[in-house]
């Protein structure tokens, strides 16, 4: 069931996302969205908690099998709630995106666990943007994503919101925070 | 002179022979077939579409919704649209209705969102009527909703702020736009209502008033949109506002949207089969529905198709591996069959012996719904979300 608690920790997350864009407008419309509706369920900070057993009976099937070596690949552990082109395969990197392209202020978020220290990460998934589809290294994990309703979390959204284009590139990992 | 006489006599002899041979020849060939008629290029019209032609929209890579005659397996027509478009038909046939956005340089440049109403028989752009934004994502059935009488359309919005602008398309313009804070999507639902499903796990109905102003009712909150979310594919009947919609776990909500939004009481897939509910327990492998359009309703016979593999939770994409048909009175699954190809879009016709369409990687199969039997296998139709022409979106 939703999890009002986290609030105060999406705020603060909202405003460190903030902090890192000058798309200001695009996440004061988001945040005025949920001040607008208190009821609305955020980050999955509460996944994180509720899934704080990092024994291997505790983790997802994407955990379990996670690797932290080859970021071109779909089971590197940052991308367990990732769809789309790795921008690693694409001229960019895990928190880079390839010339020519934009990240996107807006980013759905994953809770993914880096297998090396057994921390739980929130990770930003990040379009980039104004260039044709990749179209390399595609893939689609689904570790906690949810429906359109329920739009952070979920990874079918073209989210290149507040960029000069919202045509989709390749899709970043970015470490935004611990989830413990 | 003697010998070249005598060779002269040979080859007069030879010609003869060879004359006489092409006559008999002649006479044997039979005669040749009338000249083909000069043709002339003209263009076909679709038919007046009936409860078995389908509907597939590939909304990413090669574009367009594609039309087939589910008794023939023959592609009928493509409607043009751009990534990441919604299709709906007018419910009295006559318009194709696509909301599109497209860039004035490609790319780039001024976004410009639109409706554009296309004849339902030739095709051809009747009007455009601009929209003031709408959200892109692929695959969803219900961002773009037609009222049952055909008066009004429900484009869903996102950006990143929640939405639904109405469309009046008898006077081919915009009347508004009603925030639906938490909420996605814009079902149609009767002549004058929209249903989207919300964030706190409450259903939301915007109704209009004589103006087409919209105001929002909320049901109790019923399912965890964290947890268990509903599939965003479900089905609607928009003439009586009953819907059926599935979970990740595999739950059934069976939906009254014609009034006030009520909380509806779910009952399980995997107890319709003598199964024990799923397990959402990591290691816990157990039946699930699965796929991008994971449940028909064939609501003549209340009868439900549902895509299901074998899986841990969170593996609510994975394509169906076997097919559940369940009858939603007795919440019972009548057959359980293996599918030959995982698919993950599943579509029902309406009409009184339906066809069943499932579709993958570019591959429709068609199947009678009763036996489960193949009747076609339909190469490069597209992949994408299904969708027949009767009341049941």
């Amino acid at each position: 069931m939703p999890d009002h608690s986290s609030d105060a920790r999406f705020e603060r997350l909202l405003r460190r996302l903030a902090g890192h864009s000058s798309r200001r407008g695009i996440l004061a419309r988001l945040g005025a969205t949920i001040v607008a509706a208190p009821v609305f369920p955020l980050l999955p900070v509460s996944h994180a908690q509720s899934g704080k057993d990092r024994s291997v009976r505790g983790k997802t099937g994407f955990a379990r099998t996670a690797q932290t070596k080859d970021d071109t690949q779909c089971d590197y552990w940052r991308y367990c709630a990732i769809d789309g082109s790795l921008c690693t395969c694409c001229g960019g990197g895990v928190h880079t995106c390839p010339p020519g392209t934009e990240p996107s202020p807006t980013s759905w978020v994953g809770t993914c666990i880096n297998p090396d220290d057994g921390r739980a990460y929130l990770i930003a998934y990040r379009d980039c943007c104004g260039s044709s589809a990749c179209n390399r290294c595609n893939c689609d994990n689904t570790d906690r994503a949810t429906e359109i309703y329920r739009p952070s979390t979920n990874n079918d959204i073209i989210w290149c919101f507040g960029v000069s284009s919202m045509e989709y590139h390749c899709s970043t990992a970015v470490v935004v925070g611990t989830a413990e | 002179m003697g010998g070249i006489g005598r060779m002269r006599q040979r080859i007069s002899v030879i010609a003869a022979l060879l004359s006489a041979a092409g006559v008999q020849a002649q006479a044997q060939t039979p005669p040749r077939p009338p000249e083909l008629p000069v043709e002339e290029s003209d263009v076909a019209a679709l038919p007046v579409l009936g409860p078995r032609v389908v509907m597939v929209n590939t909304n990413w890579g090669s574009t367009g919704a594609r039309l087939f005659d589910g008794d023939t397996g023959k592609m009928l027509g493509l409607i043009h649209e751009a990534q990441l478009s919604n299709v709906a038909l007018d419910p009295a046939g006559r318009y194709f209705y696509v909301a599109e956005s497209i860039w004035t340089k490609g790319n780039r440049g001024t976004r410009q969102d639109m409706l554009t109403v296309r004849d339902a028989r030739t095709l051809k752009v009747v009007r455009e009527i601009a929209l003031p934004g709408r959200l892109l994502v692929g695959t969803r059935k219900h961002d773009l909703g037609i009222s049952a009488d055909g008066r009004y359309a429900y484009v869903y919005d996102f950006d990143p702020a929640s939405s639904i602008i109405v469309v009046d398309l008898v006077r081919s313009r915009v009347l508004g736009r009603t925030e639906v804070p938490g909420c996605g999507l814009s079902a149609a639902i009767g002549a004058a209502a929209s249903l989207s499903l919300c964030a706190d796990g409450a259903l939301a109905v915007t109704t209009l008033d004589a103006r087409g102003r919209g105001s929002v009712s909320r049901s109790e909150s019923f399912f965890s949109a964290e947890n268990d979310p509903i599939f965003d594919n479900f089905a609607v009947d928009t003439a009586s506002g009953a819907a059926m919609m599935l979970s990740y776990t595999g739950l059934v909500y069976p939906v009254d949207a014609s009034g006030e939004p009520k909380a509806p009481t779910p009952w399980s897939v995997q107890e319709a089969a003598g199964l024990p509910r799923a397990s959402t327990a990591p290691l816990a492998v157990n039946w699930l529905p699965g796929g991008r359009q994971p449940m028909a309703w064939h609501k003549p016979s209340g009868r439900l198709f549902v895509l299901m593999h074998m899986g841990e939770y969170w593996s609510q994409k994975e394509p169906g591996t076997e097919l559940w048909v369940i009858d939603s009175a007795t919440r019972r699954v009548l057959t359980r069959k293996k599918l030959k190809h995982k698919a993950s879009f599943v579509e029902v016709s309406q009409d009184a012996q339906p066809l069943l369409f499932l579709n993958e990687e570019e591959t429709l199969w068609v199947l009678d719904a009763a036996t489960l039997e193949q009747k076609h296998e339909i190469a490069n139709a597209g992949g994408g979300t299904l969708t027949t022409f009767g009341p049941v979106r």
